[in-house]
């Protein structure tokens, strides 16, 4: 294993490399990696029947977003009413499916948006013991695991120019202390890192002024645990997490939806293609390693597992070496319409979600792909699900539903 | 004996003592208690949006947690004129004090529901718990609130009529009834589904009248704009549009050459101009719109503005609203900018600039514009 979960596990903090395999704390869950390596969820599902869903729960609006999973708690964000202004934090017993609590408040930022997409649209964070709820109208909310507010910010009062009427979707990211959110729009762009238990904002950096949906990563290397990766239309810049302090820049246009993603030393960008970029500790400088415009992500996140990369685009999936780039195969989603979520790998088993609601499950081998499984939800879904020991928490357009072995 | 009685004595002299120990704790408690739930309300009423605010706010909403379900309604009432920052807070304490008091306060709750000088934002949080999992509750509730202050409330209201109108089968009284839920609503999407459903019953409505849209203008142009260069540039005819001193047979040197003052009436029902058709597709290019109105006495204004295109408004000379922005998105209401109209004439300048994207998305060169009061409702000046 060239990329070692192991070294993977011995730079996250603690948050993060918890051996408790029940969490699931933000996009694209530890590390941002898509993976949890332990959980086999169910390959087979069926809305229709029940087949395998623990439980399906209605929620008070919609949202592009997906859910979280923490200390038992099953949390997703909504936007409903009149301009989708009434946004919504629900938290569901991931046991029973029992609705715990749900707090409530009213978007005070611009909350327009596609009508495909939602006010609701970034993925919740948790650090664990605090809840950060974070929507297109750029208010900002954080909870107690009781759904007791503890600060709020609206980020759309506080900076009025930071919006974008397609809507906004990029995820909050809680490292240590600091939960960093990204906001770029034509408007005033920003990333800003605030304390977690106060609010108080600690930095506050320029972005440039284009529209962007992609999230901040964390980059966890050994000796360095507090860098994030901010990626847009023009640059890539690498940030420390609690200063705000630039570390690397690099002149090179990113996707604007496609997030980054950072394994250990390497750096993964969906530009020109895919590039991957090693952090270099003498200069501190980013190298590139390889390119391939063969390997691009399109609307989904790059993902990284053992030394093998996938992408995801117009329902190909390719699968290359880590590496070096190299294909290995491709292999098709039959009739896999749109795709906006992120896929997860619980082992070597790919979940792919389609907007409508269809799972594919592809194991990945070494030489081909098998489409195992395809599932149907029956319901649009277009946010990252949650992997939370041996099932699968996926927040569609209206509902949250566990997927689960049924016992 | 008399130690006994001297006992007894001592006794009843320490029990008073306690008494009075803990009464005077116990209302030194309630002082206290008072105290800081009044401040923590009163600072929560008032925080701006702004770290300073953030930091007034986080140990105040703390203190606000640690009171009881008995004191939700003193929560709720507070929402009344308070900062939008300070509503949240204070709906989502109150949000949590409603999960300790469950269903004890439900009466008073009604009563809050129903008196419309509470907060809007604060009665509809009441409707929601009330009427939770109880949808003939909640319909019930909602049947008489079509023409609520509550612009939610209203929302939700006219929603649920016309779920209830398309099951109406006699045309004249389905008529009836959407064009009383169009006079009503002022939410846009709602308003144009409403008139989309009147049109097919064959009953046009004037969206123009009921939204406030300004349909008939003057318009100049081309200004360059090549490479989105000039957003800030004061042409001539914007010093003279902001001057007062505009002559509407003044000629201009604009981007194609010299360049005069047109008349427009759009009859778009959503009161779009289509600049892009007016002139040509031009790319890289800026076009003056112009119009002034009468008003008898001053009054409280909305502007709100749609439009895909960077763009600057200005209302009696004062610039109101700036959005450098292009190509993202185009919404009845996107823009809400606050006016104040005087007796007499009124003057509104926007200016409207295109870029030159390629895509086939970026063509689009068009705005439209309401004068309304707060709550939406049309504002119609000669």
């Amino acid at each position: 294993m060239r990329y070692g979960l192991g070294l993977l596990l011995s730079v996250i903090p603690l948050q993060y490399a918890s051996s408790e395999t029940s969490q699931w704390l933000q996009f694209r869950g530890p590390a941002a990696s898509s993976h949890q390596p332990q959980a086999s969820p169910p390959i087979q599902f069926d809305a229709a029947s029940g087949k395998n869903v623990s439980w399906r729960v209605d929620l008070p609006g919609r949202s592009a977003g997906g859910a979280i999973a923490v200390d038992g708690q099953v949390i997703a964000t909504s936007s409903s009413g009149m301009d989708q202004r009434r946004i919504f934090i629900t938290s569901v017993s991931a046991k029973t499916g029992e609705t715990l609590w749900e707090q409530n408040l009213v978007a005070r930022g611009r909350p327009f948006c596609h009508p495909y997409s939602a006010n609701a649209a970034p993925t919740p964070a948790s650090d664990g013991q605090l809840i950060f709820a974070f929507y297109s109208s750029n208010d900002l909310v954080a909870l107690n695991l009781k759904g007791e507010v503890v600060w709020y910010r609206s980020l759309g009062s506080e900076f009025p120019k930071s919006g974008n009427d397609t809507g906004m979707s990029s995820s909050p990211l809680v490292i240590e202390d600091t939960l960093v959110v990204q906001v770029e729009c034509q408007g005033e762009s920003f990333a800003a890192g605030l304390d977690t238990k106060s609010g108080d904002l600690l930095w506050k950096i320029e972005r440039p002024h284009q529209a962007n949906w992609s999230s901040p990563v964390p980059w966890f290397r050994e000796g360095s645990n507090n860098m994030v990766v901010l990626t847009s239309g023009v640059d890539v810049t690498v940030v420390n997490a609690r200063s705000g302090a630039k570390l690397a820049t690099l002149d090179k246009g990113a996707s604007t939806i496609s997030s980054a993603l950072a394994v250990d030393d390497q750096l993964y960008i969906a530009a020109d293609g895919m590039t991957a970029y090693q952090w270099n500790t003498t200069t501190n400088m980013l190298d590139k390693l390889w390119q391939s415009n063969k390997l691009e992500p399109g609307n989904s996140s790059p993902i990284v597992f053992g030394a093998t990369v996938v992408a995801l685009k117009g329902g190909v999936l390719t699968v290359a070496d880590a590496q070096d780039g190299s294909i290995r195969y491709k292999t098709r989603l039959p009739d896999s319409g749109s795709i906006w979520s992120t896929p997860v790998v619980c082992k070597d088993n790919l979940y792919v979600f389609t907007d409508t609601g269809r799972c594919f499950v592809v194991a990945i081998g070494e030489k081909s792909a098998e489409i195992v499984a395809t599932n149907e939800l029956g319901e649009m879904v277009l946010g990252s699900p949650a992997v939370s020991d041996d099932s699968l928490l996926v927040r569609s357009n209206t509902k949250l539903w566990k997927i689960a072995k049924s016992e | 004996m008399i130690r006994v009685q001297n006992s007894k004595c001592t006794r009843l002299l320490l029990v008073a003592h306690i008494a009075a120990a803990i009464s005077w704790t116990c209302s030194h408690a309630r002082l206290v208690h008072a105290n800081d739930f009044s401040q923590a309300i009163a600072r929560l009423r008032t925080i701006a949006p702004s770290d300073d605010g953030n930091r007034q706010a986080v140990p105040a909403v703390a203190s606000l947690q640690q009171a009881s379900g008995a004191d939700l309604i003193p929560v709720l009432a507070a929402m009344k004129d308070a900062t939008p920052v300070g509503r949240n807070y204070l709906a989502m304490v109150a949000n949590s004090l409603y999960r300790k008091s469950g269903a004890a306060l439900n009466s008073q709750l009604d009563e809050f529901l129903q008196n419309t000088n509470n907060d809007g934002e604060a009665r509809y949080m009441v409707l929601q718990w009330l009427t939770a999992n109880d949808v003939t509750k909640r319909s019930s509730k909602l049947a008489s609130m079509t023409e609520d202050p509550s612009l939610e409330l209203r929302f939700a209201a006219i929603e649920l009529a016309l779920t209830r109108a398309e099951n109406i089968s006699d045309k004249a009284v389905k008529t009836t009834e959407l064009t009383s839920l169009f006079n009503s609503a002022r939410q846009p999407t709602q308003v144009i589904a409403i008139a989309k459903k009147l049109s097919d019953l064959g009953q046009p409505v004037d969206m123009i009248k009921h939204f406030g849209f300004v349909n008939r203008w003057n318009l100049i142009g081309p200004f360059d704009n090549i490479g989105e260069a000039h957003f800030d540039t004061v042409y001539p005819v914007e010093s003279d549009l902001i001057a007062n001193k505009s002559d509407l047979s003044a000629e201009y040197a604009g981007k194609n050459g010299p360049t005069r003052w047109i008349q427009h009436t759009t009859d778009n029902q959503e009161g779009v101009v289509n600049l892009a058709e007016l002139y040509d597709k031009e790319k890289g290019a800026i076009v003056y719109a112009f119009q002034t109105f009468e008003f008898e006495t001053a009054k409280d204004i909305e502007l709100r503005l749609g439009t895909i295109n960077a763009n600057k408004v200005w209302w009696n000379g004062e610039l109101v609203t700036s959005n450098e922005v292009y190509h993202a998105s185009m919404e009845i209401d996107q823009y809400i900018a606050i006016a104040k109209a005087k007796p007499g004439t009124n003057r509104l300048v926007l200016k409207l600039c295109q870029n030159e994207q390629t895509q086939g998305w970026a063509q689009d060169w068009k705005f439209q514009i309401r004068i309304c009061e707060a709550d939406g409702t049309a504002v119609l000046p000669k």
